[in-house]
């Protein structure tokens, strides 16, 4: 009835070359939530799925599970799960993305869903998941969420679809410098920047990432400057368990008084993670004051422009910053 | 005690810990044949072997059913319940290999080979025993359909929990999260997982 | 109706002077145990052999007129067994999600896929979703002709059906009118007026619409339902299938969840009920109907909008003058978007009140009772409302509602709230943080509900045995909505032949086990409670005069002592006593009478008692994020006598949970470009979650209802009503500026803090 064929891969060498042999028609499945929810509302439907956890019991499998870390250094391997991620214990400069990974979907979803699934899984523009809709993104000819409903889409950044990055753990990771490692049969050890990783919609409609069809991530690598901190928060709509309405992960480090090594990225307002890069301008080399943090959560937003339902999250992501920078710095918050 | 890595802060690049999405079956396990693992399964449907609380049993699936479906369906499991299908509401959750899964979000081929525990399990182990008192005395369950689900992730997060006894209610409820109930027993089901946590209520 | 009636259905009231030694204990459930197992079998598990699975086909579109369906595409696919068209050229097509046709197959996945294979054809036609649009002018309509209400048992019985006439969208609902408003407002030293908006909501209950239909032959047929009417459901197929009563049994022996949705055996928006039955006779063979969560949100029901223009007279030192809400509401294609009793029946020292509401008529799916249905709509509007006309008045906001509430019970609970939830304490530490300016923010309010004694005469037939060897039973076909009415039945049958409850066996949910009532109006307990009552006292009757004969005393000197029978001078244990029954043993049936009285204070119409309730919000705000929490909640209720404590006070926690989704998190976003639900599923539709659990004190205050033999009264939906409206007062409290639309979200609280900032 509905042909599908489940490939087990003893090695990455042999996922690559089945993803080859198959071009569009293959996928890659790690923990597989994402990729089942879309062929369940029937948006996605390959004829051949190539199932990475079978990897996990052959020669690449250590390497695909692995997580290693210090002070300045995280690598962490495709399928690592975003519950081991928040259950290890990193260092402060890796703050964020425990913090990050540990307040994504829910425990169980966390015990499946991968590092590599997370940060590849399919926008969730209420448009995109309707199995019966089709937009820009899905080869229709319009974005539907431009003119309709659009309480979870893009401020900045938008156009010509104004989807928001879903991976919470995008958010904590363009932190940092790091470079994304993937395998397949064209380029067995390749790497790209992390910060080349994530590609906003007018430049490529039908994947959010830079990787081709049948390239395999396999690792991401970080690195942090000596004596970061780094913190994610985020506002949910429902307090514990909830898709982000607005999240924010913050770097920083303080040296003879000052600010240096400012990040700031903004979640769910954007195709990509964004960087807040004018409220990082504004806080380096700045004394860490409630007046700084003030203009800064003013400035992450510079640029914005709301659809006809999500100017709230400029409000909410700034109050987010705020909060966060003020945590991050230490300094109380007011009561 | 929990079983999650823990990472040295100092030392270069020390690998203390490694994940595997589905490994180990905590229980019931021995004598089972490990997944055949064959490379391709379908477009036909093929046969899965599994524990299921506690008797082995096989059933021949479609590529594409859910382990949720699988249970219910072929194996007559009465304890999971599919109230989203989309892993978003913790109804359906069924151990796999001693963790707490939701079955809608997992295919049928995934457990082949492994073991699955219901909230129905007939010979329950003391935790498990435990909570289904704990949630009858704390009137846990009204209509009962995020029950079995609700019982599943309370015994997966008091097994894992790295200091039982001194479990607070703000984990109990970051940990039950996902699990979604319309008739709004939370605030039995938190008395409950914390009476058990607690020693409380006991399976005897 | 005052005085307190001597005797009910015969029996001595359980009065003042009653000492139960069951009833009124906290109890266990006694459907707890299957539950917590996961052995309880639910409608959605039940597989009869040669089971198959049924789907059904959707509209796609929200308006049209079906020009062709094709289901060739579907039945020629390996596995499928039945295919039926639900819609034909010409049906004109309302919402999208409406049936156009059904399939029956082997596999769950076979059957989504033929369904999905089903060739429609619809010529679309322009539609409205939204509120404003389906009240502008040269708005597509969406009925032709004046429309059918489309009641349930989980509508208040008393309200007037609606006879006004639809113009363009809109059909006015009966209104209610006392006194004269208009004067009244032009004559008030204040008048406060302020719009107010509530969204749709849905049951969202976990367990989905499910029927399963095995035919016995050509006149008869079993029938699995997820339902909290099960005799309704065996008269509708009854109806539908031109078969006797008699001749369907309908079973639902758990039910996973209702809150109104669930009446009859079609859901509100699709014809399951006909589907199941048609495609299993055309299948031979029984088939299976589950609805998915996406069809669950888009046809199954929901609460309705509204948007109330609230305008409040009042005098310079506080006393209300009038009372005004003028409402439109959209229940999609359905009826039904009324807003309680909140304004028109609570504040009835204010001597002038109006209340006009309307439906305003949309191409969705059809509204239908949710839990109180009308009443959290408006209990939100009038209270938020009196709040902020308090706050303009420099009142307390609790004085306020006394002064205007003439409810003996209800003002107690006021009182008994204000100590319990230290109200004083609350409101002055809100003020204090309110002046100083504070990032964090608490804030207390309360809110205030009405509902009516619906409980139901001489519908529920009740059985009670007792047999030779000393067992008891006690059955009836009612359904089990997950209030504990199943707990209650065993709690009175023991307490009338001075049993454990675990002595007792109950039966229920089988149309074959006596008829009964739906679960609906919170009636079951005190419809079904007193049936048993009446049996039991016969079974005790018929009992004693076997022990009376074979002893040899007079009926009238055989009693019981404690768990014992004493019998002139013999003491008997209950066994030994049943041991003189002859081997038919016991076998009796009872059902109550009318309702006896209105005491303590009548409802509305009167005839029947009022129940009151009230509860306080404390909630936690920031305003840099505008996040709320709400941290606690104390609800102070009454339903007559509490039959279980237990249960009762996890319907109450239920009902509050309810209410703090309506309140901060809930709303179902309907695209107007494709007529669509556009959070079809349980990640963007949010109910609320542990998160959201605030402190919850739940005390109840006992009432002596001589209404009916057991004195019990229903609280399942009570409970619901006032909690987001004490939630957004408190929100109020807390800010200063009140969020006039629900739910209250973090940018909804930020942008009313704005709008205060550019206020001059
Ligand atoms: C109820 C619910 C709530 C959620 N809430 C959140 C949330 O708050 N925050 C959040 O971030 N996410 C959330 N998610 C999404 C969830 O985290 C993702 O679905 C999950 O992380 C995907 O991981 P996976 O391993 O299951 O990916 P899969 O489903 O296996 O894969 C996802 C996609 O990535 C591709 N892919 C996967 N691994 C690789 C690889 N190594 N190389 C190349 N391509 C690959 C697949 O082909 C597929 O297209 C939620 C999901 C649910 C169901
Ligand atoms: S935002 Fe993107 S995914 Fe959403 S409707 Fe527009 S084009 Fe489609
Ligand atoms: S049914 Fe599986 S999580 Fe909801
Ligand atoms: S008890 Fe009914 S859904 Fe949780």
């Amino acid at each position: 009835m509905m042909p599908l064929r489940l490939v087990r891969p003893p090695d990455l060498e042999a996922a690559g070359r089945v993803l080859a042999e198959h071009g569009r028609r293959a996928v890659v499945r790690a923990g597989g939530i994402d990729l089942l929810d879309r062929w369940k509302e029937g948006i996605d439907r390959p004829d051949v799925v190539v199932d990475l956890r079978a990897l996990l019991a052959g020669p690449d499998g250590p390497g695909l599970a692995s997580l290693t870390a210090d002070e300045g250094h995280l690598a962490a391997g495709s399928l690592v799960t975003l519950e081991a991620l928040a259950e290890a214990e990193l260092p402060p400069a890796f703050a964020a993305v425990r913090q990050a990974a540990s307040s994504a979907a829910n425990p169980a979803i966390r015990r499946m869903a991968t590092l590599g699934g997370n940060l590849l899984q399919r926008p969730r523009c209420w448009y995109f998941r309707h199995g019966d809709l089709v937009c820009l993104k899905k080869g229709g000819a319009r974005c539907l969420a431009a003119e309709g409903r659009n309480r979870y889409n893009a401020v900045l950044g938008g156009g010509p679809s104004y989807i928001v990055h879903p991976s919470t753990l995008a958010t904590a990771l363009a932190l940092y410098d790091g470079d994304v490692m993937h395998a397949g049969a064209e380029d067995p050890a390749g790497r790209i920047p992390l910060a080349d990783l994530f590609v906003t919609p007018d430049r490529r409609l039908d994947a959010e990432h830079a990787l081709r069809p049948a390239q395999i991530l396999t690792a991401v690598r970080l690195s942090a400057p000596p004596g970061l901190r780094s913190g994610y928060d985020a506002v949910r709509e429902r307090r514990l368990y909830d898709w982000p309405y607005v999240e924010a992960a913050a770097a920083l480090r303080v040296e003879g008084g000052v600010l240096r090594d400012v990040r700031i990225v903004l979640g769910q307002v954007a195709p990509v993670p964004w960087r807040a890069r004018a409220a990082e301008r504004r806080l380096e080399g700045a004394k860490a004051t409630e007046a700084a943090f003030a203009e800064a959560s003013r400035l992450a937003f510079e640029g914005a422009r709301p659809l006809s339902d999500n100017a709230g999250k400029i409000a909410v992501g700034r109050g987010l910053v705020r909060r966060l920078l003020h945590r991050l710095a230490e300094i109380p918050l007011p009561a | 005690m929990s079983d999650a890595p823990r990472l040295s802060r100092r030392g270069l690049f020390r690998t203390v810990g490694g994940t595997a999405v589905l490994s180990g079956c905590t229980r019931e396990g021995g004598g089972l044949r490990r997944p055949a693992h064959p490379e391709v399964a379908g477009p036909d449907p093929t046969e899965v072997q599994l524990v299921l609380d506690g008797r082995r049993v096989r059933a021949r699936v479609p590529i594409v059913r859910t382990l949720a479906t699988c249970l219910t369906e072929d194996l007559g499991a009465t304890a999971p319940k599919v109230a989203c299908d989309r892993g978003a509401c913790g109804a359906c959750m069924v151990r796999v290999d001693g963790r707490a899964l939701p079955s809608c979000s997992l295919l049928a081929v995934d457990v082949d080979g492994r073991c699955v525990d219901t909230a129905a399990h007939p010979e329950p182990p003391p935790l498990l025993a435990a909570l289904r008192k704990a949630f009858v005395e704390h009137d846990a369950a009204q209509c009962g359909y995020c029950t079995s689900g609700m019982i599943v992730a309370a015994w997966d997060l008091l097994e894992h929990a790295n200091a039982r006894a001194d479990l607070t209610e703000d984990e109990v409820r970051r940990k039950m999260a996902g699990n979604l109930c319309r008739c709004g027993t939370h605030r039995a089901v938190v008395r409950a997982v914390l009476a058990v946590a607690r020693g409380e209520v006991t399976a005897s | 109706m005052k005085k307190p009636p001597a005797t009910i259905d015969g029996l001595p009231a359980w009065g003042p002077s009653f000492r139960p030694t069951v009833v009124g204990r906290p109890t266990d459930r006694i459907d707890g145990p299957a539950k917590v197992a996961g052995r309880a079998v639910y409608t959605t598990h039940v597989r009869p052999p040669g089971l198959l699975y049924g789907a059904i086909v959707r509209a796609k579109v929200a308006a049209g007129i079906v020009e062709g369906i094709d289901l060739s595409p579907a039945t020629k696919m390996a596995g499928v067994r039945a295919a039926i068209p639900l819609a034909e050229p010409g049906s004109r097509i309302r919402f999208a999600g409406q049936d156009l046709a059904a399939v029956a197959a082997t596999t769950p996945e076979i059957a989504r896929a033929a369904a999905a294979a089903v060739e429609v054809r619809i010529a679309p036609a322009p539609f409205v979703v939204d509120l404003d649009a389906a009240l502008a002018d040269g708005a597509p309509r969406v009925h032709e002709a004046n429309v059918a209400e489309r009641r349930t048992e989980g509508d208040d019985p008393t309200e007037a059906a609606a006879k006004g006439t639809v113009v363009g969208n809109v059909r006015p609902l009966p209104a209610f009118v006392t006194g004269d408003v208009e004067r009244a407002l032009d004559r008030a030293d204040v008048v406060f007026d302020a719009t107010y908006e509530t969204p749709v909501v849905t049951h969202c209950a976990l367990e989905p619409h499910a029927l399963t239909v095995a035919w016995d032959g050509d006149d008869a047929m079993t029938v699995w339902a997820s339902t909290q009417s099960i005799f309704s459901v065996r008269d509708e197929m009854a109806e539908v299938f031109g078969l006797a009563p008699a001749k369907v049994t309908v079973i639902c022996e758990h039910l996973g969840g209702g809150f109104g949705a669930k009446f009859g055996a079609s859901a509100p928006g699709s014809r399951m009920g006909y589907a199941a039955g048609a495609l299993a006779r055309e299948a031979k063979a029984p088939v299976r109907l589950v609805l998915d969560r996406r069809e669950e949100q888009e046809v199954t029901g929901h609460r309705p909008s509204s948007r109330q223009r609230v305008r409040l007279g009042a005098t310079r030192d506080g006393s209300l003058v009038a009372i005004d809400v003028l409402a439109h509401g959209s229940a999609g294609i359905g009826t039904g978007a009324g807003v309680g009793r909140n304004a028109a029946h609570i504040y009835t020292r204010c001597p002038n009140r109006r209340v006009r509401a309307h439906d305003v008529f949309t191409h969705a799916g059809p509204g239908t009772a949710m839990r109180a249905p009308g009443h959290p709509q408006g209990a939100f509007a009038l209270e938020l409302a009196l709040d902020e006309l308090a706050a303009h008045l420099g009142k307390d906001p609790l004085d306020l509602r006394i002064a205007h509430d003439p409810h003996p019970v209800r003002r107690k609970e006021y009182e008994i709230g204000r100590e319990r939830f230290s109200w004083d304490a609350r409101r002055a530490a809100a003020k204090a943080a309110r002046e100083e300016g504070a990032r964090i923010r608490t804030g207390a309010g309360v809110a205030a509900s009405i509902w009516g004694d619906f409980g139901r005469a001489r519908v529920a037939r009740v059985t009670v045995t007792v047999a030779r060897d000393g067992s008891v039973a006690v059955r009836n076909g009612v359904q089990d909505i997950g209030g504990g009415i199943a707990t209650v039945l065993a709690q009175v049958v023991a307490e009338v032949l001075h049993r454990d409850v675990a002595d007792v066996t109950v039966a229920y949910g089988r149309s074959t086990l006596g008829r009964s009532v739906g679960s609906g109006g919170s009636q079951t307990t005190s419809s079904v409670a007193p049936a048993a009552r009446v049996a039991a006292e016969k079974a005790k009757q018929a009992l004693f005069e076997a022990v009376a004969e074979a002893v040899g005393v007079p009926a009238a000197a055989v009693a019981f002592d404690g768990p014992s029978i004493r019998a002139g001078n013999r003491v008997l244990s209950f066994a030994e006593a049943c041991a003189f029954l002859d081997d038919d043993g016991i076998e009796v049936t009872g059902s109550r009478g009318p309702t006896a009285s209105d005491l303590p204070f009548p409802f509305p119409g009167g005839g029947r008692a009022q129940i009151g309730g009230v509860q306080f919000a404390a909630v936690e705000v920031d305003t840099w994020t505008g996040e709320v929490r709400c941290t606690r909640i104390t609800a102070v209720h009454d339903c007559g006598r509490v039959m279980n404590p237990k249960t009762t006070e996890s319907q109450v926690a239920g009902g509050i949970m309810m209410g703090l989704g309506y309140a901060l998190t809930e709303i179902r976003h309907m695209d107007p470009t494709t007529g669509r639900v556009l959070n079809a599923d349980l990640e963007r539709y949010k109910l609320p979650g542990f998160g959201e659990l605030p402190e919850i004190d739940v005390h109840f205050v006992p009432v002596d209802t001589p209404a009916n033999a057991t004195g019990s009264v229903g609280i399942g939906e009570p409970a619901t009503i006032p909690t987001a409206a004490a939630v957004a007062c408190a929100v109020f409290d807390a800010l200063g500026v009140a969020v006039r639309r629900l739910p209250i979200t973090p940018d909804a609280v930020l942008a009313a803090l704005s709008r205060e900032e550019e206020a001059p």
